[in-house]
């Protein structure tokens, strides 16, 4: 009896799944079918963009801020006319946890879902998975906040970014330090990827430029710098480049200067430039006359960010997230590629990549072509951007202020 | 390498280490009388650091005020931070260890995970996620200049308070009832009740004092560094753990020992040139040589009956321990009836490569005596000392000896 009830069962479950299976295949036939015979005028044609982030996992404000500035460029450029044809997009959104393990399972359901491209992901780590991935099923890949350099590494000509790479602020640090009359530098990471990335560039430009250097590092966490301290001063810099974050950086410089090192510049890139910063040294007298460099250019100076602001707030009822407005840019700039290639053929799409130039909101802006220095193939190409105005900030008075 | 640098690393790293040492007293006690290893004692040294803090900041200490009312802030601020870490570990002990005890030992451990967690979660809930730091004070950037080398005197006075606090510690337990009884608890619990020792209330004390030590390293680091993170117990009590275990577990003077140990591998071995660290190994060296031709010679004879212990088989087994070839050769081959003899001729020969072991690393460093080991490798070096110290020294530097006999 048992065993006859559960035949009947599997087999009731068999026609089930295969009816569902028929009608899921129909449907599908049926979406292909509108996108091959969609040359007639006056037809709505959907198409499909990958948005991989990662709205769960360690940062999930940063991915929502992502989502975020990705439906707002949807709502602007999501509709589009072509040859005729009016074409809507319609996003994938799809979680990657900022995991890698997890980044390469999103990238590859990306491509079986046909998206003709993909915004993200959302950090360096994760998109390190995808890369390949998309690199090999040839579809473009824009990433607004993937800041590490060692995101294209390979040089594939798939992945392209509207945020900074990191490198561009260490470059700005060595030149910085130059200028400020630096003869003996010392550079300084925490050992985690971003920091030590920056260092790398940093101690590259010095030494080509024939400055003495000077490696030292920490663990992020650690609270006694005693030996780096003593190797600082034994080496005898003039200025120091920290390339780690805040917390680590403001120890440094608070145990410096209690050993008679003050007057060494103390620098350092973005991950230094927080509030926190001035407690950390132990006060402002501490902390006074520390420069750090950013990533971007600040808010008031990127062109449409006043209007991205306003309609943002409108439509979450609250203050931009982190690299929402690169995330919109990553989406308007994909759809320019899409126009001037005039097809929905990734390969097109790759191609056009390569020369459009973008007005976005953060500026003007095309990619790399090519690898050069420490710029990677597919990094954002900022109209006027040089190391030597890559935004300078010091501590006055205890607070972040502008070099101009 | 001047002089002015050793001297600053030897400062730097000394009072690194007496740090960790005031912390690794307190895993160290409670393993000597339990055998328990209390993980949530990081968390109770956090939660001194941040009690001091707070109340700096609550009576706004700072260098307007007179000499005499700074002296005021700060010995409230050393109170509160004895007192609350001293409640703290004793109502740990009561709610979540006591009604274990007896249990099998992982369940205590799992319940000091726990308390670990709940630890640093409450203060995250009252002081918040953001680290707490405090305004530097002309006492904790002050630095006197002896023969033109600059030295903080707060490192100085970290150093001598610990001193002073472990001295005293160890005449509380050697020298005191409560200290008495600790070491008959730790020897023989049940035992030490029949006697009619309140072991409940010793173990109670043992956790108090423990705390008491840990509260006043917070209070020490949040001078000396200025600022405190919600986790940061938890990097101090795994490196205090390890020099308890460095030092030898259980024993109060290993647990200095080794915190020394590793304070100072930890800043001697990234910012002092290879040249100078070899002389360590050289030390090292020596130190094996000695006890493996004088102490452990001697140890071993005390365990042969009187009759068997002529001059000659005293000879012989000198002889086998100072693997005079011939000798260890030839007791190794001759398969002698003597038992003792082949086993102390084989344990000769391991000592002997581990002699030769450390000649080899002492030559290399002498050959790059100019390099200096990258910071990046700071945390591997402290790791591979540790492992190199406790292959030749199983039982930590000063032994497990928990505590003496009563």
């Amino acid at each position: 009896m048992v065993h006859e009830r559960t035949r009947t069962f599997l087999a009731l479950s068999l026609v089930i799944v295969l009816a569902l299976g028929m009608f899921g295949v129909t449907g599908c036939a049926a979406e292909t079918d509108g996108e091959t015979d969609g040359e007639t005028t006056g037809e709505v044609e959907i198409i499909k963009v990958g948005v991989q982030t990662a709205l769960t996992g360690p940062l999930p404000d940063y991915g929502a801020a992502a989502k975020n500035g990705i439906e707002l460029a949807v709502e602007d450029f999501g509709t589009f006319e072509m040859d005729g044809t009016t074409y809507q997009v319609e996003l994938v959104v799809l979680d990657d946890k900022a995991e890698p393990a997890e980044s390469a399972v999103v990238a590859q359901t990306m491509v079986d879902e046909g998206v003709v491209g993909v915004i993200g992901s959302l950090t360096t780590g994760a998109t390190l998975s995808a890369i390949p991935i998309y690199a090999e099923n040839r579809i473009p890949q824009i990433s607004g906040s993937v800041t590490g350099p060692a995101a294209n590494a390979d040089g594939v000509d798939t992945f392209y970014r509207t945020c900074w790479n990191d490198a561009v602020q260490g470059e700005a640090l060595a030149v910085w330090a130059m200028e400020l009359g630096a003869e003996k530098v010392v550079l300084m990471d925490d050992n985690g990827a971003y920091a030590v990335g920056l260092a790398d560039v940093a101690e590259d430009t010095l030494q080509a430029e024939g400055v003495e250097t000077l490696r030292q590092n920490c663990q992020s966490g650690d609270k006694d710098f005693s030996a780096q301290v003593a190797n600082v001063k034994e080496f005898g810099p003039d200025a120091i480049i920290f390339t780690g974050y805040h917390p680590e950086a403001g120890l440094m410089r608070k145990q410096m200067v209690e050993a008679g090192l003050g007057d060494v510049i103390f620098m350092g890139g973005d991950g230094i430039k927080s509030a926190e910063l001035v407690a950390q040294t132990g006060g402002e007298a501490n902390a006074e006359g520390i420069y750090a460099t950013f990533g971007g250019f600040p808010e008031e100076q990127q062109p449409g960010y006043a209007a991205f602001s306003a309609k943002y707030e409108e439509t979450y009822g609250e203050a931009v997230g982190p690299y929402a407005q690169n995330n919109y840019d990553a989406f308007g700039a994909l759809i320019a590629a899409i126009k001037q290639a005039g097809s929905l053929d990734t390969e097109a799409i790759i191609e056009a990549l390569q020369t459009v130039e973008y007005e976005g909101v953060t500026g003007t802006f095309s990619f790399a072509t090519a690898a050069d220095g420490p710029v990677a193939r597919g990094d954002v190409v900022v109209a006027g951007l040089t190391p030597a105005n890559v935004p300078r900030y010091v501590v006055e008075g205890g607070e972040f202020v502008s070099v101009k | 390498m001047s002089l002015d640098h050793i001297v600053s690393v030897t400062i730097g790293g000394l009072t690194v280490g007496m740090i960790y040492a005031l912390i690794a007293l307190g895993y160290t006690m409670v393993y000597g009388v339990l055998k328990f290893i209390n993980f949530a004692h990081g968390e109770v040294f956090t939660i001194g650091g941040y009690v001091a803090a707070f109340t700096l900041l609550t009576l706004g200490v700072n260098d307007g005020m007179s000499a005499l009312a700074v002296a005021g802030c700060l010995l409230a601020a050393v109170v509160a931070s004895v007192l609350v870490p001293m409640a703290i570990g004793f109502l740990v002990e009561r709610i979540a260890y006591r009604p274990l005890r007896g249990r099998a030992r992982i369940i205590p451990l799992l319940s000091a995970i726990g308390v670990s967690i709940v630890m640093q979660q409450s203060i995250i809930l009252v002081f918040g996620s953001k680290p707490v730091t405090i305004p530097t004070l002309a006492l904790s950037s002050a630095s006197i200049v002896v023969g033109g080398i600059r030295i903080r005197v707060l490192a100085l006075i970290i150093i001598v308070v610990s001193a002073v606090l472990m001295a005293g510690l160890t005449y509380l337990v050697k020298s005191t009832r409560i200290g008495k009884a600790m070491r008959a608890t730790s020897q023989d619990m049940e035992a030490a009740e029949m006697m009619g020792i309140d072991t409940n209330k010793t173990i109670a004390f043992t956790f108090i004092v423990g705390s008491a030590l840990a509260g006043i390293g917070g209070f020490l680091v949040i001078m000396y560094y200025g600022s405190l993170k919600f986790d940061a117990g938890f990097l101090y009590g795994l490196k205090a753990f390890t020099a308890a275990v460095l030092g030898g577990i259980g024993n109060i003077p290993g647990a200095v020992v080794g915190a020394l140990v590793l304070g100072m591998t930890e800043t001697y071995g990234v910012s002092v040139d290879l040249g100078f660290l070899a002389w360590f190994v050289v030390a090292g060296l020596v130190l094996g040589l000695y006890v493996q031709m004088v102490r452990i010679p001697r140890r071993r004879l005390q365990h042969i009956a009187e009759d068997r212990r002529t001059p000659e088989y005293e000879r012989n087994l000198l002889n086998v321990y100072r693997l005079t070839p011939y000798h260890g050769v030839k007791t190794l081959l001759a398969e002698r009836t003597d038992a003792l003899l082949s086993v102390s001729a084989e344990h000769a020969v391991r000592l002997m490569a581990g002699n030769i072991f450390l000649a080899v690393v002492a030559a290399v460093m002498f050959v790059n005596a100019n390099v200096r080991i990258d910071t990046r490798w700071q945390p591997v070096i402290a790791f591979v000392v540790l492992m190199v110290i406790l292959m030749f020294r199983p039982s930590g530097i000063l032994g497990e000896a928990i505590t003496e006999k009563v």
